[in-house]
């Protein structure tokens, strides 16, 4: 139990770190915010690495190296989600 | 024995109900619909004598994974994977709002808040009873009476500030 939630904060931070690197803003500047289509750091980016991490680790196996390339994917996918899905 | 297992049932659909509703009413479903499918669906709803910010809630949820689609998803996958399936429900439920023009603030929400509510009450009520309460709640939203649904989800939008 104590690895798995490790592994879940590796990745989490990991996260953290490289949207903070992408210069994603901690909320979306347009308001209301929850008309909002703008990735932000609070949302969705720790969402992303969390699931990614889940799926990862239920496939993989526990290995820190994976949760920290599940952060990376997780920011990368909150950093271009509007080219991947379209602008709205 | 059956009678314990009923009352799981119906507690967990409350349960499911409360989430979803409130989850997608503070996050602003019965302000507007968010594609044309949900204003047909909304202005549908208000010929036949119901309320429009109900119908644009009633719309929303059948044109994009919300808060509903997150608490349903999230009680499958915790029922299968605990609470990590949890976790994967609002990757996806994400993936799928984004695909369907929608923000994605209800349905992932809505995901995480059931899969803690799931894992904090798994001593007593198990996930298995969360889908079959889900199914209910969703029921008597979507399948039940209409005209009513949407009146009474549009007293509740304006109870929370969310349309009118």
């Amino acid at each position: 139990m104590g690895d798995i939630a490790i592994l879940y904060l590796t990745s989490l931070i990991t996260s953290l770190i490289v949207a903070l690197i992408l210069k994603l803003p901690l909320i979306p500047k347009e308001k209301p915010v929850r008309f909002s289509f703008q990735t932000s750091i609070i949302f969705p980016t720790p969402i992303l690495a969390l699931g990614i991490e889940a799926i990862f680790r239920n496939l993989f196996g526990n290995y820190i190296v994976l949760a920290v390339f599940a952060g990376l994917f997780g920011a990368l996918l909150s950093k271009y989600s509007d080219k991947l899905f379209g602008e709205p | 024995m059956e009678i314990v297992e009923i009352i799981k049932v119906v507690v967990a659909g409350i349960i499911c109900w409360l989430n979803f509703v409130l989850i997608d009413t503070y996050f602003g479903l019965p302000e507007k619909p968010g594609v044309l499918g949900a204003k047909t669906i909304g202005e549908k709803i208000r010929d036949i004598g119901g309320n429009i910010h109900g119908g644009y809630f009633m719309g929303n949820i059948v044109c994009s994974p919300d808060a509903s689609a997150g608490t349903l998803l999230a009680s499958i996958m915790s029922y299968l994977m605990g609470v990590e399936g949890g976790l994967i429900a609002a990757l996806l439920v994400w993936i799928g709002n984004r695909l369907c023009a929608d923000p994605g603030y209800a349905g992932t929400i809505g995901a995480l808040t059931i899969t803690a509510i799931i894992y904090l009450l798994s001593p007593i009520i198990e996930a298995k009873y969360f889908i079959a309460g889900m199914v209910l709640a969703i029921f008597t939203i979507q399948g039940f009476e209409h005209k009513y649904a949407s009146i009474l989800l549009g007293k509740i939008a304006k109870k929370m500030n969310r349309g009118e």
